[in-house]
Parts: structure tokens; C-alpha cells; sequence
């Protein structure tokens, strides 16, 4: 067997070319899988029913919700971090990066020790208000804030620190002070990044299960969301279940699509 | 560039050997290994029931894999390599035998009750049945497609009531945790549950009326890759010295 | 207070610029009046204009405008740069690129709290006096060099500063861009009632653009002054490397430049420039003669020497007559020749090493 050099423009090396093909099948592979078994033919049936429908409005309305959250809370927060004299920075940003590394599932529980009926903050605040997040609509937006917020939050600092800081200098020989610099110049600059960072954020508080089921629970309408739904689906109507995937599939693409092309690539 | 090219080659193969020798059912040591898929209310006793069968074979290990009954029949049917599955109803066995993966008729070695549970302190005051449909109040019920819950759903059709859970639990063990932590008023599990989780709950009986039971089958599947020692933990089981085990742990033993 | 009095910058600079030494330098402008500070890449010009405009905090020293105080560690207090009534040109020009000239030029008066329209408006009459409202909408990206300048010098100045600051404002130009966009900013200069600071070190920049040079190497000052001046008797080596040009003007004709005095310059025919010219040439560029010089054609003046400056192992001589001018000559010649104050002398110049300028 001779190993080919690309001469004047071949695809390149067997070494890296081997295996990222692998990897393409590897990602690709399993969603051509779900395209093929899915019940097109019952799929009308499918998304007629009710559940189906409720689920994935949960889906797409408590993932923008949490994603805005991510937006409000992530940019200042990643401002905070490309703070010169930051004390303390690396703890910070490791503080930042846990629930990246946190199963699911473990972070639901935490929300539950702070936010839950008897947690941290949330008992003192059901005795003074007598709100309970915990099998609410909130509770799955937080759960999906809790677990999308490290990607904005990294995404977004990349973003800053490689952004010209001279023009932020500029601006404030002009009069602007820090918040105004930040408003109208730091921002607008970064915006693909930010973008960028928003939709991993979406991506992902779209997909999320172990912590929405443990802090939220499921209920049809308020709580179940269409990972959740796919996974009771699974067990007694794998039919709709494949449907249900199919459809989630769909519309994640969809708005990937969608977003990439105006935002990002400027 | 040859040498380079036959050692990337050389690692795959070893990375796929590696991973088809996990993914295989495990030809080697398994006279010694019986793979136990068991319903999630059957956690506590089965680990006690394994230590003891164990005891008596010490040259079987026992390995158990625990789920709510619905999700392992699944995992069955899609190839799951286990000898022995213990489920939490007969609906949910069924879709086992019809798949051809067990003999029909499986026996049954058990049978659960179902149960009000709520945390130590009752917060939400609760004293039967009848208060779970109350508004204010936190319940969890689990997801109709699970045993637990589907017996939750006939014993309210029983005392007709109609009950709005705040949430739908994958299996019973989660609805159980729930109430464990305080983060809801009620919950139906089974009786067993309850004993399970000790001080932490307190267990309320159902109205006789209605009262639901399950009845616990298990089955030695046809693929088993050691059926002798299979049948052998199914055996002891179903012996005197399971039934003890079972019903100190509140089963019913038929 | 008198106008003078209320804009006058004045202070002490005193700034860390490397680990090996620190900006010291004593600074004072008057409203209207351009200085260049000039000096060799490393001695802290512009750590100078950074401490000026409030991006550097001083180590030591004070900085006043007017009355105000800018910069005082002392007493710990610190103008940052949005409180103060600065307008900086920066070498890149750093033009939001998010937005268009207009908006630009009206960023610094939407921060002063005009509204937008408001801002829009005067921000659009700056663009007309730069010559670039043609552009308005515009953005940075697609404007050239020169363009970019005057834009970036219309946000500057839109703010009204009592302090105008221009970082290498020409350097980032071509060579033909950079003639016509220098005139303009005499022009805008020359009308500009507060104080300004133009970082350069470019001589001919400096010369044509400041009433005043301040020379800074290491972070301290070595000479300043009146540009003539400093071009006469440079005090170090790269003072006279730098600024001994000599600057006459005149009105251009055909192959030459008539100058004020009714001499005239001939110049090469490249020159293709026509009403009034500045004619430069170095002081190394002059040839001194006892007798008038027969030969190739040059321009020879006769006039008389007015003074003499050694440094090293050169001299220059300063020739005064119809022509006045700067020349440089070896230690040696000064000696054959008995060249001293009051000799009369010929000044001969070819035309291939005068440069003229449009005005």
C-alpha cells in the first residue's frame, strides 16, 4: 500500500482525512438513521395530537426565554471577567465553567437545594411570598438558563478579549463613560460574537433533560418539554416518540439556519 | 510516511478491539456472571436478595441494572445483553414474551402495593386519598407509562377521583426523591418504597376500595448467556429465603 | 480671565515610559497655539499624549487646564477621559466601524447628551468644513486614508476641546495624499481656538503645521522654540537631523517659484503646481562659495553669514540676504574658506534637491 502525497490541490493527507470523514459519518450517521425510520406517513397524525403540540411550544418558549436570561446576565458578566485587575480571575471563571462540566442531573439538584421548597433561598422566600418555583414554567427556564450560561459567558469573553480595546479608548476621549463605551461601542463590535454565543446557549437549553426533569419535573403544557416528552414517548409510543425527535430535529436546524447566516458571518 | 500511516491503522484496530470486547455479551466469565434487569421499587431488596444469593454461589456474580420497567423492556428489545428481568407489572413483561425474548407466562415472585407517601413532617396535611386532589397542594404522581404510575391511574379511577399532579415522574424512585426532599406534599409509590426510605416519610394506606397491587414477574430470557445460573437466582428467589427477604422488605409473596 | 488664561495648558509630565527611563517634561500651551513635539521613536511621545488625554495617569507632576485640574497624584486626584474637554486624532484614526462618518463626527455630542438628531445635524456641518459631506453615510470601511483623517478630525474637533490632540496624523497617508491633507489641517489648525499638540516626526509636518517645537528624547526635553529657530542652532545631533530645513514661500511659475522678495528658485519640471508654494531644501543641500560658482544649473544667491553654530564635527551657518537661508558645512570648509560672522559668501542650491509644496 503507497501512502499518496497531494500533489497540486488533492483533498489532503490519509491521516486527517480518514478520520475526519469517520467523524462526519459518525455525526451525520445517526441522524440519516432517524430520517429513515421516522413514520413520515403518520407524522400529520402525529404533530395533530395535542401533547405534541404543547411540548414543543414549552420547548421553543422557555428555551428563548432562558436564552435572553443567559443574554442579560452572560455579556455583563463576561465584561466583568476582561476587567483589568480582576481579583481573583481564574477562580471566577472555573466557578463559570461547572455547570459545563456538571451532569445534568446533579444540577438540577442543586437548583433544588437553593430554589426548591425546603433550598437555600426558596424556603424563606415561599414563607414570605408564598411562591415555590419548583413544577413551574420558571423553574424549566432557569434549569435551561442554569445550564446555557457557561456557553454564552465563554463564548462572549473570547469575543472581548480579542475585540480592539483602542476603540473603546477613542470613545471615552469623546465623553462616553464606561457604560456608554460598553453600550455603543464594545457591544456592536462583538455582536457576531454575542450572536454566536446566543445561539450555542438556545442550542443548548433547547435540548437539555436531566436538570429540567429533576428541578421542573414533567407536566404536559407547563413542565414537559419535547426532550422530556421524546424520552416517556419512548417507552410506550416509540412512534411518536421518532416523530417527536424528527420534529425537534427539524426546527433546531431551522433556527441554526436561520440565525447563522444574518449574525454571524459578517 | 508508511510507518506513520500502519500505526494510526494499528491504533484503530486496537480502539475497535477494545470496544467490541465491552460491547460483546461477554463470551469470557460468563458461567460466573448473571446480568439482572430489575424494576426501580425492586432497588433495595434485590441488592440484599444478590449479596445473599452470592454468599450461597460464591462463583456467580450477581450484576444488577435498575430502571423503571418500561425503559429496560425497551432496552431489551433493542439487544440489552441481560439474563434475568424482574418487572413491576405484567403489561410491561409483556412486551418482552411478545417480542419472542422470554417463554410466555413468566411466574410471578412478588406482588407491591400502592401507597401514599408524603415527607416526615406531612406539610401538606394530608390524610388519605381524597386530599391529593386538593389544589394547593404539591403532588407527584409517576408517568402513566411507567407500572407505578399506571397503577396510580387506576386506583384513582377506582375512588373516581380526578387528581392534577404538578408533575409526572419517570419512574417511582423519582417521585420518591421528591418527597425525600421536601419538594412535594404527596406522592403514590409503592409500599415498599416507603419502608425504603425509613423516618424520612410516612406511608398512608388507600382506601380499600381502591386499593391496587402489582404483581412483580420475572423472567429468564432466552438469550441469557449462563441460563443454569439465570434459573439458579431465579430459584432462590422464589425459595424460602427470598420470600423472607421480599416481604421484610414489604412485599407481598404469592 | 482672559481667553488665554482660561485654555492654558500647563503642566508636568512625569510618566514611567520604559524600565530603563521616565517621561519628565514640562509642558505649556497657550489657547491657539500649535506645538509639535517631536523626538525618536522611544522617548515618550506618545506616553506624552496618553497621559494628555487622560489614558495614562501621571506618577508625578500636575496637569492643569485653565483652572481645572487634570492630573494631580499628589493630591490624588485624576480627571478620566470622558470628564475632560479633549478631542484626540489617533494615528489610525479609529473610526467606529459600526457607524456611519456622520455618526462618527456625532458620537462625542450624543455623550454630551444631544439628541440624535441634534447631534446628526451639527455633526454633518463639521463634515462640510472637512470637505467630506459627500460621505456622510458612509462608512469608515470605505473611505480612503485621506478621507478617514478628515472624518476622524471633524469627531475630534466637533466636541469643541479645549485641547486638540493629533497622534502622527499624517503618517498612515501616501506621499501625494499627504500634501494636500496637510494644508487643510493648517488650515483647520490655524483656526482651532484652543490649544494643540501635534505628536510627529516628520519635520516638514512640524514646520509647516506648529508655531512651536518641543524636542523630547528619553523622556526629556532637549530644545524647543520657534521653528526657525530650532532649525538654526540645533542642540543635539538628531535635533539637526531632523528639522534643519530650510522653508521659503513663493508663487510657482513655469519651471520656477518666484519668491516674496522677487528672487527666484528654479526648480525641477516635475513640479506641475501653480499660486503659492512653499520651496524646502536641507541645509546639507547648500554649497558656500567666495565667488559665485560657474557650472551646472543651480540657484545661487549671494548674501551675507550671520552666524555660525558648531556641533560635532559640522557647522551650520546661517546666511542672511534676499534669500535667507541655512546651510551646513564641514569644519574644514569653515576653515578654507575663513568663513565667519559677517563674510560674504554665495549660497549655491541644485534644483534636484528642492521640494515645493502647495500652500
Amino acid at each position: 500500500m503507497t501512502v499518496d502525497q497531494p500533489r497540486n490541490g488533492g483533498v489532503g493527507p490519509l491521516t486527517l482525512t480518514v478520520p475526519a470523514f469517520v467523524g462526519l459519518v459518525f455525526l451525520v450517521g445517526p441522524l440519516i438513521g432517524l430520517l429513515l425510520r421516522t413514520p413520515w406517513l403518520r407524522l400529520p397524525e402525529l404533530l395533530a395530537d395535542p401533547a405534541v403540540a404543547d411540548a414543543l411550544r414549552l420547548s421553543l418558549v422557555a428555551s428563548a426565554i432562558a436564552t435572553a436570561l443567559c443574554l442579560l446576565l452572560g455579556v455583563p458578566l463576561a465584561w466583568l471577567l476582561v476587567q483589568p485587575g480582576l481579583p481573583g480571575r481564574p477562580v471566577l471563571r472555573a466557578l463559570i465553567t461547572v455547570p459545563l462540566v456538571m451532569p445534568p442531573v446533579v444540577g438540577g439538584v442543586a437548583l433544588l437545594m437553593l430554589l426548591g421548597r425546603n433550598g437555600v433561598l426558596g424556603a424563606p422566600l415561599a414563607a414570605l411570598t408564598g411562591i415555590t418555583i419548583p413544577f413551574t414554567t420558571t423553574a424549566v427556564v432557569l434549569a435551561e438558563a442554569f445550564v446555557a450560561l457557561p456557553f454564552l459567558v465563554l463564548s462572549v469573553e473570547g469575543a472581548l478579549r480579542s475585540a480592539d480595546r483602542r476603540y473603546e479608548e477613542a470613545a471615552a476621549t469623546l465623553g462616553a463613560d464606561r457604560l456608554t463605551v460598553f453600550r455603543r461601542v464594545t457591544v456592536p463590535l462583538v455582536l457576531p460574537g454575542i450572536a454566536s454565543g446566543a445561539v450555542l446557549a438556545w442550542a443548548r437549553a433547547l435540548g437539555e433533560f436531566g436538570a429540567t426533569v429533576t428541578f421542573a419535573g414533567s407536566f404536559p403544557g407547563r413542565t414537559q418539554t419535547m426532550p422530556v416528552a421524546v424520552y416517556l414517548a419512548l417507552e410506550s409510543n416509540p412512534e411518536a416518540a421518532l416523530a417527536l425527535s424528527v420534529i425537534l430535529l427539524l426546527v433546531s436546524v431551522l433556527l441554526l439556519g436561520l440565525l447563522r447566516d444574518r449574525w454571524i458571518s459578517r | 510516511m508508511n510507518r506513520r500511516l500502519s500505526r494510526s491503522c494499528g491504533l484503530l484496530l486496537v480502539v475497535f478491539l477494545t470496544m467490541t470486547g465491552c460491547a460483546g455479551s461477554g463470551a469470557e466469565g460468563s458461567d460466573r456472571r448473571v446480568m439482572v434487569f430489575a424494576a426501580a421499587s425492586l432497588t433495595e431488596v434485590f441488592r440484599t436478595v444478590a449479596e445473599d444469593f452470592e454468599r450461597k454461589h460464591p462463583d456467580t456474580d450477581v450484576v444488577l441494572s435498575f430502571g423503571s420497567s418500561a425503559t429496560l423492556a425497551r432496552q431489551l428489545r433493542e439487544g440489552a445483553p441481560a439474563d434475568v428481568f424482574a418487572a413491576a407489572d405484567r403489561r410491561t413483561v409483556a412486551m418482552v414474551t411478545d417480542a419472542g425474548l422470554a417463554p410466555g407466562n413468566p411466574p410471578l415472585f412478588a406482588r407491591n402495593r400502592l401507597q401514599i407517601v408524603v415527607p416526615a413532617a406531612n406539610p401538606g396535611k394530608v390524610r388519605g386519598l381524597p386530599d391529593l386532589a386538593r389544589a394547593e397542594l404539591v403532588v407527584a404522581l409517576c408517568a402513566p407509562s411507567v407500572p407505578c404510575g399506571a397503577a396510580a391511574q387506576k386506583a384513582l379511577r377506582a375512588a373516581n377521583l380526578s387528581v392534577r399532579p404538578d408533575s409526572y415522574e419517570k419512574d417511582v424512585k423519582a417521585a420518591l426523591a421528591k418527597v425525600v426532599l421536601g419538594e412535594v406534599d404527596a406522592a403514590l409509590v409503592y409500599h415498599t418504597d416507603v419502608l425504603a426510605a425509613g423516618d424520612k416519610v410516612i406511608g398512608i394506606e388507600l382506601p380499600v376500595a381502591a386499593r391496587v397491587t402489582n404483581d412483580y414477574p420475572i423472567a429468564v430470557l432466552r438469550h441469557a448467556a449462563n441460563q443454569r445460573a439465570a434459573e439458579a437466582f431465579v430459584a432462590y428467589l422464589r425459595s424460602p429465603a427470598g420470600r423472607r427477604t421480599l416481604s421484610g422488605a414489604g412485599f407481598e409473596t404469592p | 480671565m482672559t481667553a488665554s488664561e482660561r485654555v492654558a495648558l500647563a503642566g508636568r509630565l512625569v510618566v514611567p515610559q520604559s524600565a530603563r527611563f521616565e517621561l519628565d517634561l514640562h509642558l505649556e500651551l497657550a489657547a491657539g497655539e500649535v506645538v509639535a513635539l517631536l523626538g525618536p521613536n522611544g522617548a515618550g511621545k506618545t506616553t506624552a499624549l496618553r497621559a494628555l488625554a487622560g489614558l495614562l495617569p501621571l506618577r508625578g507632576g500636575v496637569l492643569r487646564l485653565g483652572g481645572r485640574v487634570w492630573d494631580d497624584p499628589g493630591r490624588g486626584l485624576f480627571l478620566p477621559p470622558h470628564r475632560r474637554s479633549v478631542g484626540v486624532v489617533f494615528q489610525d484614526y479609529l473610526l467606529f466601524p459600526h457607524l456611519s462618518a456622520v455618526d462618527n463626527v456625532a458620537f462625542g455630542l450624543r455623550c454630551r447628551g444631544l439628541s440624535r438628531g441634534a447631534a446628526r445635524q451639527a455633526a454633518y456641518q463639521w463634515l462640510v468644513r472637512v470637505g467630506m459631506a459627500g460621505q456622510a453615510t458612509n462608512r469608515p470601511s470605505t473611505l480612503s486614508g485621506g478621507q478617514a483623517q478628515r472624518v476622524a478630525l471633524a469627531r475630534a474637533l466637533a466636541v469643541e476641546p479645549d485641547l486638540l490632540l493629533l497622534d502622527e496624523p499624517l503618517a498612515a497617508l501616501d506621499a501625494e495624499t499627504r500634501m494636500s491633507v496637510r494644508t487643510e489641517l493648517r488650515h483647520r489648525l490655524a483656526e482651532f481656538p484652543g490649544c494643540a499638540l501635534v505628536v510627529t516626526h516628520d519635520p516638514v509636518d512640524a514646520m509647516l503645521l506648529a508655531d512651536r517645537l518641543v524636542v523630547i528624547e528619553r523622556g526629556r526635553l532637549v530644545q524647543q522654540g520657534d521653528p526657525a529657530d530650532v532649525a538654526r542652532r540645533p542642540r543635539t545631533d538628531y535635533v539637526a537631523r531632523l528639522v534643519g530645513l530650510n522653508l521659503l514661500r513663493g508663487r510657482a511659475e513655469v519651471g520656477r517659484v518666484r519668491l516674496a522678495g522677487g528672487q527666484t528658485v528654479i526648480v525641477t519640471e516635475d513640479a506641475d503646481l501653480s499660486g503659492e508654494v512653499l520651496v524646502a531644501f536641507r541645509p546639507a543641500a547648500v554649497s558656500v562659495y567666495r565667488e559665485p560658482p560657474h557650472g551646472s544649473p543651480r540657484n545661487v544667491w549671494p548674501g551675507t553669514v550671520s552666524s555660525v553654530e558648531r556641533y560635532g564635527g559640522r557647522v551650520r551657518l546661517a546666511v542672511a540676504g534676499p534669500v535667507p537661508l541655512t546651510a551646513e558645512v564641514s569644519t574644514d570648509a569653515l576653515a578654507e574658506l575663513r568663513l565667519a560672522t559677517g563674510e560674504p559668501v554665495f549660497a549655491a542650491v541644485k534644483a534636484t534637491e528642492i521640494d515645493v509644496y502647495p500652500v
